[in-house]
């Protein structure tokens, strides 16, 4: 449906106005939105939101636990997520993670592909060898509905004691 | 200060194209400031990116292409206003739509310079582009540079880049990139080059 700015009379610094005759959609009215198109022009980055498979937490673990020993866990941890999220061999999305580290190293984690996780670690990261404690967070975004569910996130990581 | 805006779909490498570009603003003496935009509630990049000491601003649980637009106005202008840095880097959602992204920008302030790149995952682009071709169509659109990352697990064939060059705009430029690229510090400086300038964009 076509409207405009001025037919609205949303000032430069509104916020929403779901109530307006207008809009048939609840919608960011904020700063700078041009109201001079059709509003269908942002349907599709709306609908494409909307149908998203997104799941993100994270999850506080004591130690100690060797780092080698860890990013092994996770390198399972992530295949067995990819397995679940693959379509015809192809990740509709991403799946990634982080850790860090007490002292605020981090080691971030990548998975695109089902075969293979990808890590960087920061510089501080790679003189690690052992970690008293750690956050992991865990996103999965996906473009297709999934069989992961949130017990899957930090399956095969214990919370406390050693690893 | 110039907004360097960042896209490219999921997991294609638009962070660690980000980590690069900081590393070599850093080189140069420059400044930056960062904005990240997760749709995930918890923020992974922002941890990723803290090594490089330049500020970040989080937008998380949302894409600012649609859902959090005025967030990511807000924040530009503070950032502007109170850091003030050489380079804004915008790292988009994977999801996002370049082209609108550039234009909610640059309608909100004209005067200031916006340059685009689309990251591009050579290894699924074939079968992503094939599944969603307007998603991935429309993350070409609005940039300057079409980064086609991850050339050293796959070689872009022809048939590829002539789709991309296709689907990008006339001027954009098609630039592949490896990890050890990114990691030489060159990449910063090739970039500054094609945007328009020596060691920085006319502007």
């Amino acid at each position: 449906m076509n409207h405009t700015y001025e037919e609205t009379g949303c000032a430069l610094e509104c916020g929403r106005d779901p109530q307006a005759p207008e809009h048939l959609h609840d919608h960011d009215h904020a700063c700078g939105h041009n109201h001079n198109h059709d509003h269908d022009g942002h349907a599709a980055a709306e609908k494409l939101a909307a149908g998203m498979f997104v799941l993100s937490r994270v999850r506080r673990f004591n130690g100690p636990v060797a780092v080698a020993a860890l990013q092994e866990k996770l390198r399972r941890l992530f295949l067995s997520l990819a397995e679940k999220a693959a379509v015809e061999d192809l990740i509709p999305g991403h799946l990634k993670g982080a850790v860090k580290a007490s002292g605020g190293e981090t080691l971030g984690i990548s998975v695109t592909r089902p075969d293979t996780v990808d890590f960087a670690p920061s510089s501080g990261w790679e003189q690690l060898t052992v970690l008293d404690r750690y956050t992991l967070t865990v996103n999965v975004m996906l473009l297709s509905e999934s069989k992961i569910r949130e017990r899957d996130l930090f399956a095969g990581l214990t919370q406390r004691g050693k690893d | 200060m110039k907004i360097l805006l960042v896209g490219g779909f999921l997991g294609s490498g638009k962070t660690s194209l980000i980590r690069s570009v900081l590393q070599g603003i850093a080189d140069s003496g420059g400044t930056a400031a960062i904005i990240e935009n997760e749709i995930g509630e918890n923020g992974i990049d922002d941890q990723l990116l803290a090594e490089s000491k330049f500020e970040i601003t989080p937008l998380f649980g949302g894409c600012v292409c649609c859902q959090i637009s005025g967030d990511l106005i807000s924040a530009v202008s503070r950032i502007r206003t109170e850091l003030a840095p050489d380079w804004l880097i915008i790292e988009a959602t994977g999801i996002a739509f370049l082209s609108e992204l550039r234009e909610l920008l640059e309608r909100r302030d004209p005067t200031l310079p916006v340059f685009g790149i689309a990251v591009v995952d050579i290894t699924r682009w074939a079968r992503l582009y094939k599944a969603m071709p307007e998603l991935m169509r429309n993350q070409l659109e609005g940039a300057e540079i079409i980064l086609i990352n991850k050339t050293d697990v796959k070689t872009p064939e022809l048939r590829e880049l002539d789709e991309l060059r296709s689907l990008g705009q006339a001027h954009a430029v098609l630039l592949p990139c490896s990890p050890a690229a990114k990691a030489s510090g060159r990449l910063w400086k090739t970039i500054l080059s094609i945007l328009g300038g020596e060691n920085e964009p006319h502007l």
